[in-house]
This record gives structure tokens, sequence and C-alpha cells, in this order.
């Protein structure tokens, strides 16, 4: 009885240590096993800028009408952009919800010029291999850049009379197509080199202007930061006022 | 074997302390933790759970723990914007980046509980703000009075983070408030109406979101046109009188304008205070070159002042600052006869005379034996009552000095001698004697000291030597006639030597009538 048990007991241990030994060995066959995390990078961001007239704006979305512009897709690291696709979408809301047009595909959308409301894109839909997608809001800026028409007071080559107590009046006129949409025009006056942030004015008086000639010019920038300023506008001084008493 | 164990149990269930080992509750102590901050270096005083600072400004933070620091914990420390900052109690430092930081301390105790408490920091420089880039520029003349003006300056925050307020105040020449207003531009147009030939004022103080005010500010001034090319003269005269002495006298000025023909095209009265500044305008004239004299009408000590002006059409000149200046100090006289040395009385009189703003006590020192008696005094009228009633008694002449300063300054000192009250010993005062009379000549010793006299003096004819007597007793007389007497005005002296050598005299007059006394 002794004896047997000894035996059994022999038994199971050589059972054990093949299976012990063969178990890693399925293990390491079954499993796939994948490359270290380090090595691994993913996606850090995705960006969208748009090029017009060799100019590159990312930060605004900003484009004029006139022309046509490009959207571009920025992908980092950029080894990844060719496994993504990409839909330009225009997105309009409705009472009941929205309704959703697909204006292109690929990394880049041109936007023809006079482009109408629905050519310009509002969203772009980024897909995987695996068909995970982002979904990514764009607030593209159609802007019209203001236009400094002139100044009106004084104008060039204008003799001003008074001393350097008087004041002189400083009058300038410009134009933006959309003021109408709720742009509104700043103005510097640069007399002489000073500039003067004036805000929304058009019109002040100044005085302090010794005799002699001087030098005025408006700068106007609209609500998108493009700007716009005329040459600037010699003018003269001329002191009859000391001499009439 | 079981019943040892047992005893074994009863006896190490008895020597055990395990009921202090019991959670009681009410032998608990609550942990409350407190963050304070203080700018002060004295931060005992000041404590506060928020505050404003510059970015160099140094702060102390303070850890309150109740009911001590020693109490059992893990850790503490301080987190800045939820980063590990610091772990100490308490410490000074400052934070140099701009906007709002949340300061956090963070206690964690014994069993692991987390207390902490927040502080809230704004930290930024104040903005800055152009104070000479400005429209209308400060001295613009000729605006039209009908037309809306445009208002214009330039400012900016140094760290591009905090929207900048502007207070914006327009006033008048005689302060009255147009506007006063908060704006979020740097601009504005004002569109009433100004007054013609008027001046106006304009200040702007710029503020960032966390009241941080900057240190310039704006203070412009501007002139509108008259009608039809007319011009106007403004300006300021101030009197000398003192800053800090209020004076309830007005003093009367005449200003005249003079054009350069000679005539007064206007002459205007002010009446104000004599020690501040007088304010003038000329109604609408003519553009030209101007002389403005200034003078005071009733206080003749004020000299006048006077400047040329040229004014050019349609402008509100500001001229230059007439100065109206007491240059003459007081006067001061005694009552009786403007005598210098003077008998003591029970009160002394003096005339203490100004042309400019009437005296008042504090204006006037007296001293007398070198001791000051100015809270005893009081003046009516010019007139200078100086009591003497306390005065102790004295054998010799003391000093009595007044000192007067007008409210410009000026200021005249006079010393008078006051005659002594007691003497060393009594004799004639001055009297008059007529023909055919006799005087009894006497004299007695009353020195305070106990001095023995030696002789008794009698200087009558003015002659090198007196009658002399020698002193057998304190009192000594004798009778002369009038015939003694040969001048009308006589001088006699009296007096008395001591033994110890010393020699008084006193002065007295004897008038000679060469007429008989009438009856």
């Amino acid at each position: 009885m002794y004896h047997k048990r000894q035996h059994g007991r022999t038994s199971f241990g050589i059972v054990t240590a093949i299976a012990l030994a063969i178990l890693p060995f399925l293990f390491c066959s079954c499993l796939d096993i994948p490359s270290t995390p380090e090595n691994r990078r993913e996606i850090e961001h995705i960006s969208v800028y748009v090029m017009q007239d060799g100019i590159l704006d990312s930060s605004l979305l900003k484009i004029h009408p006139s022309d046509s512009a490009t959207l571009k897709v920025n992908v980092f690291p950029r080894q990844y952009k060719d496994d993504l696709s990409f839909e330009w979408i225009f997105e309009r809301n409705i009472v009941n919800g929205h309704v959703t047009e697909t204006l292109g595909t690929g990394d880049k959308y041109v936007i023809p010029p006079a482009a109408k409301e629905a050519s310009i894109p509002t969203h772009l839909i980024i897909r995987d291999p695996l068909g995970s997608e982002m979904k990514i809001s764009l607030d593209i800026a159609v802007n019209t850049p203001p236009h400094m028409d002139s100044l009106l007071s004084p104008t060039a080559g204008d003799t001003l009379y008074g001393s350097t107590s008087t004041a002189f009046e400083f009058r300038w006129q410009a134009s933006d197509k959309d003021t109408e949409l709720g742009d509104k025009l700043n103005y510097t006056l640069v007399i002489d080199g000073m500039r003067y942030n004036l805000g929304t004015l058009n019109h002040i008086r100044q005085s302090g202007f010794a005799p002699g000639p001087h030098s005025a010019y408006v700068i106007v920038t609209d609500s998108y930061g493009d700007l716009d300023s005329i040459a600037p506008q010699e003018f003269y001084v001329l002191d009859t006022l000391e001499g009439s008493l | 074997m079981k019943r040892a164990l047992l005893i074994l149990a009863f006896l190490i269930a008895s020597c055990s302390d395990s009921d202090d080992f019991i959670f009681d509750q009410a032998e608990q102590t609550e942990i409350s933790i407190s963050a304070m901050l203080s700018t002060e270096l004295d931060s005992i005083n000041r404590k506060g759970k928020a505050d404003t600072i510059h970015p160099r400004d140094t702060l102390t933070f303070i850890a309150e723990i109740d009911p001590s620091r020693s109490i059992r914990m893990q850790k503490y420390y301080w987190t800045l914007d939820g980063h590990r900052w610091a772990s100490e109690f308490s410490f000074r430092t400052n934070i140099a980046e701009p906007g709002h930081h949340k300061i956090a301390l963070v206690l964690i105790d014994y069993f692991g509980d987390t207390l902490s408490d927040t502080l809230n920091v704004w930290v930024g420089n104040p903005p800055v703000l152009n104070d000479s880039l400005i429209i209308p520029l400060t001295g613009t003349q000729g605006l039209s009075p009908d037309e809306a003006l445009s208002f214009a300056w330039n400012a900016y925050d140094p760290d591009s983070i905090y929207d900048i307020r502007y207070h914006f105040t327009l006033s008048n020449r005689s302060n009255d408030t147009l506007l006063d207003t908060t704006l979020s531009n740097s601009y504005l147009v004002y569109k009433k109406p100004f007054q013609p030939l008027e001046t106006y004022h304009w200040q702007v103080s710029a503020y960032n979101e966390i009241g941080m005010k900057a240190q310039q500010t704006i203070d412009g001034t501007f002139h509108t046109k008259g009608i039809k090319d007319e011009s106007c003269i403004i300006g300021e005269i101030q009197t000398s009188g003192h800053k800090n002495r209020h004076s309830s006298e007005k003093i009367k000025i005449q200003v005249s304008f003079i054009d350069t023909s000679g005539k007064a095209v206007m002459t205007d009265t002010l009446a104000g205070a004599t020690n501040g500044t007088l304010e003038y305008k000329t109604n609408p004239i003519p553009a030209g070159t101007y002389k403005v004299v200034a003078s005071s009408i009733d206080f003749s000590d004020y000299l006048g002042d006077s400047t040329t002006v040229k004014v050019l059409p349609s402008e509100v000149i500001q001229a230059k600052s007439l100065f109206l200046a007491d240059m003459i100090p007081p006067t001061i006289s005694s009552v009786k006869d403007n005598a210098d040395t003077l008998d003591l009385g029970d009160t002394l009189l003096f005339h203490v005379e100004d042309n400019g703003d009437n005296l008042s006590p504090e204006d006037i020192s007296v001293t007398f034996d070198s001791k000051s008696i100015d809270g005893t005094i009081s003046l009516k009228n010019d007139t200078l009552v100086v009591p003497m009633t306390g005065a102790p008694h004295s054998t010799t002449f003391r000093l009595l000095t007044l000192s007067a300063t007008d409210l410009s300054g000026n200021e005249s000192k006079r010393s008078f001698y006051v005659k002594p009250d007691r003497f060393w010993f009594e004799c004639n005062a001055d009297t008059t004697i007529y023909e055919g009379e006799v005087l009894r000549l006497h004299v007695e010793d009353t020195n305070p000291y106990g001095f023995e006299p030696d002789s008794f003096y009698f200087d009558i004819f003015t002659t090198d030597q007196p009658i002399t007597i020698h002193a057998t007793n304190p009192y000594v007389s004798f009778l002369v006639t009038s015939g003694a007497f040969s001048e009308t005005t006589n001088h006699v002296r009296t007096g008395v030597r001591y033994t110890n050598g010393i020699i008084k005299w006193r002065e007295w007059n004897v008038t000679r009538s060469f007429t008989t006394r009438s009856k």
C-alpha cells in the first residue's frame, strides 16, 4: 500500500513537469505579441489651414471672396495622413435638424471664386482605416478687406492757417463691403509719424502744428484684421494770425 | 490545563489598558486649516484670502492650523494653480506670472484625510496711459461750440491679458461736471453744445480689470471760440496770504484790461480771500494786445501786479498769473506817546497796525523779561492789551518785546523798557514850584536788601558836587525856596550811598513857574 502510493506520487510529478514545460511553448505559439508601446506613435493633432494668393492662414481661416482658396489638412505625424480619409461637408441647420451635403473628399478642397455659402465647407470628417471618425467644425470667414478711400481734410497740398493752438479738422472716408454683416472699421490716424488709435472715429480736430509742412494718413482695419491705408498726404500750416495783430 | 488558560487570560485582561484605545468621540479634536496671505511685512495685522498684486510684490503665505501645527499629520504642502509649489507652513515669495492664480494649502492628517483651503491672487501690471498723445491736444483753441467734439487717447495693458476701462470726466471752468462716465473704448464723441468762449477740462484715468490704475492721467484743456472772431482773456490773481491760515477778511481787487491806445476796455472788481486765488474772465473783446493790471482796493499793503497779453481772434487766452503781495510788515507803537520806556501798570497798551489782512492775537507774540506772555494778550481794533497784573515787582528796568507777523509772513519786532516798580529809596517826584513857595526835599531808604545808608545826595543845581547829608537814620528832609530853581525845567537827582559802596540815583524834574500860584 505504501509502495503504491509512492509510485502514484512519482507518476503525478512526471506529468506535472511535462505540462509545465509544454505550457510556455503553447502560450508563445498562440499569442501575437504586439510591439512595445514606445515604438508606436499616435496622431498628435490634425488641423486645417487655408491658402489664398500664396498666403497661409491657419488661425482665422479667413478668405476673401474674389479669388479661389484652398483648404488643406495638416496631420502630425504626417506619415499617418495617407491612412486617413477626409470628407468636406456643408451642414445647414433646419427646423427639424440639419441637412448635410458632401462637397468633396481628399486632404484638400478648393473653394471657387465668389463662392456661394453652400459651397464652403462647414465641417471636415476624418476617418481612419478601422472606421473610426472625427468631425472637425470649420468656421471659415469670408471677408472683404476694407478700403481706405481718402483723407477728405486736409487734402494733399492744403495750406491751413492758424497758430499752434488752432484746431484743424481731420476727416476721412473708408469703405468695406462687409459692414452690413457687422464688420466694424477701426482707424489709426498717423500725423507726423505719431499714431493715434481712434477706434471708429472718422473725424477729429487737433492742434499743435508748428508753421511748415506736415503729413497725415489713415490706416483702416476691419474686424478680421484686414487693413488698408493711403499714402501720407502732405499739408502746410501757415501762421498768419500772429502777424495780424 | 483549561483552568490555567482562563486564569492567564484573566490576568492579561486585568493588566491591560485596552480601554484607552477604544474610540471615544468626545475626546476627539477637530482639525481645521486656513490659508492666509498678506502683502504687509507685518503679516499679523493684515491678512486675507485674496489680493491683487504686482508681479514684483512679495506675498507672505501663512498656514493656520487648529489646534496647532504640532498635530500628527502625514504631510502638508502648497499648490500654485494645481502644481506642487512649497512645503513650508509660512513663506514669502512673489508670483511673477500675470493672471488669476489659485493657491491651495493641502494637509493630509494622520488618518489620511485631506484638508485644503484655497487663496485667490490676481497678478498684473497697471495699464499704461499715454498722457501726451491725446486728441484734442491740451490748449486747443477755437473749437466750435455747436459741433460734436471727438476725444481720443492711447493706452495699453503691458500684460496683454486684461481689458482696460477708462474714467472720463468733462467739466467747465467753474468745475461744473458735464460728463462723468466709464468707457471701454479709448475714444468718445461728445455731442452736446458747449458755451462760446469757454474753457473746458477733461480728464481720463485708466484701470485694468483687476482695478489697477495707470500711473498716468490725462488732464486736458480746450477752449471754444467766440462769435464773430471775438476773444477772451482769462487768468487768476494770487494773494500772498498764508495758505494755511483761514482768513475771514475779503480782499477787493480791481482788474483793468488796457488796450494799446491806453484805453481800459474793461474793468472788473473781484473779491475773495486774502490768502487764495481769484479768477477773472473778460467779456468778449476784439483780438489784440492788452495790459492786465490788478491792484488791491482796500489793502494798501498789497502791491499791484500787471502782465501783457496778446489774444488772437476767437481765442480764449490764459494770462500769466498775477501776484498781489503784501510786502509791508505791521507797525508797533506804544499808545502813550509812542514811548520806548513805559511805566509798569496793570495793563500796557500798544498799537499794532497792518494795512493788509486783520491781525489776530495769534499773529502777535509778547515776551516780558524773557518770558512769553502770549496767552494773556488781547487785540481790539488794532489796540493790543497786555495785562501786567501778574508781573513780579522789580527794582530794575525790564525788557518787553512785541513781535507781529501779518498773513503774508512779514514780521516786525519792537522792544520797550518797563520801568522798575520798586525802588531802593523813596524821594520826590516831578513837581511844579511857584514864585515864593518852598519845596521839601526828602529821601527815605527802603532798600529790600537791608543795606545800611551811608549818605544821601541831592543834586539840585546840576553841579559836580551834590548836597551830601550823612545818614544817621533812614529818613532825611529839608526845605528849599523857589529861588533855588533858576530854570523853567530843572533836573534833580536824589541818591543814596550805602555803606557797602553801592550808590543809587533817581531822577525827577522841578518845573519852575515864575508867577505866584493862583488862588
